[in-house]
Formats: structure tokens, sequence, C-alpha cells
């Protein structure tokens, strides 16, 4: 999948006025590409959890910084791969935490755990920031 | 900008709209305190979201437990579909108590204040 070229790709500045774009290109790309409608609203609330997470974690509330957005589809599965500049993130501290304690925050990681088929955290070959892909299968297997 | 807020009696009902994401939780979370904090029961109305993320949930919990800790009454109303969906995958609609409408949600207020 990963050496197939990205339907999109997208550099953009990250804030908090960005998230509604982001998530209306994620959706525009998943309904162009046929993904049910249960798969396009999974995708995109799981997108913004991970870019609300690089604002807050990564970059800080106060900063903004440049991801880089790529959309990966095949017949079988769709896919978005957010590339950061931050600091290196721990993936050790990005677990779910227990969903029966109940308190706002840190129901993000959550959410992408539950509404995605693959999370992958990994490096870029920089060395610097971090790359997080998220896939959704688009078809059950029988 | 503000959520349109009414209050009715010793109750606020506070409507959210639209998207309610990490650009717009602060100002709901912000509306929902001030007015559990005025000792107001609260009220939130979420018929017009139309997208709700983990911060927009947070807000709502961070209420909930205000007014636990207050004993003061907070629910939600006329829940939309996408926030529903939201709400159920936190595993947070069998721990909000929600109403189909806004009077419905008063007389219960109502009721527990009897």
């Amino acid at each position: 999948m990963k050496k197939c070229p990205p339907l999109l790709c997208r550099k953009l500045v990250l804030t908090v006025d960005e998230l509604a774009r982001v998530r209306d290109e994620v959706r525009r790309v998943a309904t162009k590409n046929h993904c049910p409608k249960e798969v396009a609203d999974a995708l995109v609330l799981a997108v913004n959890e991970a870019c609300a997470n690089i604002i807050i974690h990564g970059y800080g509330p106060e900063k903004a910084g440049e991801i880089i957005m790529e959309i990966f589809h095949n017949d079988n599965e769709i896919s978005v791969r957010l590339t950061d500049f931050a600091p290196t993130v721990d993936c050790a501290k990005l677990q779910s935490r227990d969903i029966n304690e109940i308190r706002p925050g840190g129901l993000g990681m959550f959410f992408i755990n539950e509404l995605m088929d693959k999370v992958e955290f990994s490096a870029p070959e920089s060395g610097v920031g971090n790359i997080l892909q998220l896939t959704k299968k688009i078809k059950t297997e029988e | 900008m503000k959520y349109p807020s009414q209050q009715h009696g010793s109750s606020m009902i506070i409507s959210l709209t639209g998207e309610v994401d990490l650009k717009f939780s602060p100002l709901a979370r912000e509306q929902i305190l001030k007015s559990l904090s005025d000792k107001s029961h609260v009220l939130v109305d979420l018929s017009e979201v139309e997208y709700i993320d983990s911060s927009g949930v947070a807000s709502l919990v961070e209420g909930l437990q205000y007014a636990r800790n207050h004993r003061l009454h907070f629910a939600l109303t006329g829940v939309s579909e996408p926030a529903m969906q939201v709400l159920h995958l936190a595993r947070l609609d069998q721990v909000f108590t929600i109403h189909p409408n806004v009077e419905e949600g008063l007389d219960a207020f109502a009721r527990e204040d009897g």
C-alpha cells in the first residue's frame, strides 16, 4: 500500500483553526473513493484526534507546527499518514486509558485505537518528528 | 463567540451547535462551568451538534463531575446522531442523563428538586 502514490499529499501548518479543513479533506477523499459512511466517519474522527494530539502534545497548544498528511487507498483499506516535526513522542505515553474511569481527557488515543484497524507509530528517516499511520479496512473479510 | 444559552428559573440551558472540536470546546467548557459555578443546574442541548470530538466530550464530562461534586443537576438533551455515536464510542451514553428534549429535561430537574 505504501508504494502506491498517495491520493492526497498536503503540507499544512497545523492549528486548531485547520482541524475543520483537515476533516473536510479526509471525508472528501474517503467519499470520492467509495468508502462507506461509517468508514469515512471513523477515519475523520481518528485523524482529528491524531491532529489534536499533535497540537496539544507535539508542538504545544500555543505553537503552530507543520505536518504532512498523505492519504493512501486500495480496494481493501484506506490509510492516512501524518508526519510531524515536533519532538519525538514516547509511544508508551500514548496508550489508551481505562475507559471505565470517568474523567475528562485522555479519550483521543482510545478513540483512535477503537476506530482504526491498524495504528502504527514510526520515526522519519531524518530522525526528527513522528509518523503516525492510521488504517481502516473498507471491506469486511468473510 | 458564545453558545446560545437561556436561564429557566434555577436551570441554565446551553445549546452547543456545529462542530465542537478543539477550537470550540474551550468555549463550551467555560460556559458550562461558569453556569454551574453560579449554582445553576445545567441542561446541555446537543440537537444542533454536527460533530463532536474527545475535547468536546471532555467538556461535558467535566461539567458532569462538577455538578455531582456540588449537588447540582446536569443532563444532556436532544442528542444529535453524530454526537450520540461519539458518546457511545466513549461508553458515556449510559453515564450521562439524556432527555429527548429541553422540556422533558426541565421537568426532570423540577421533579428531582421536588
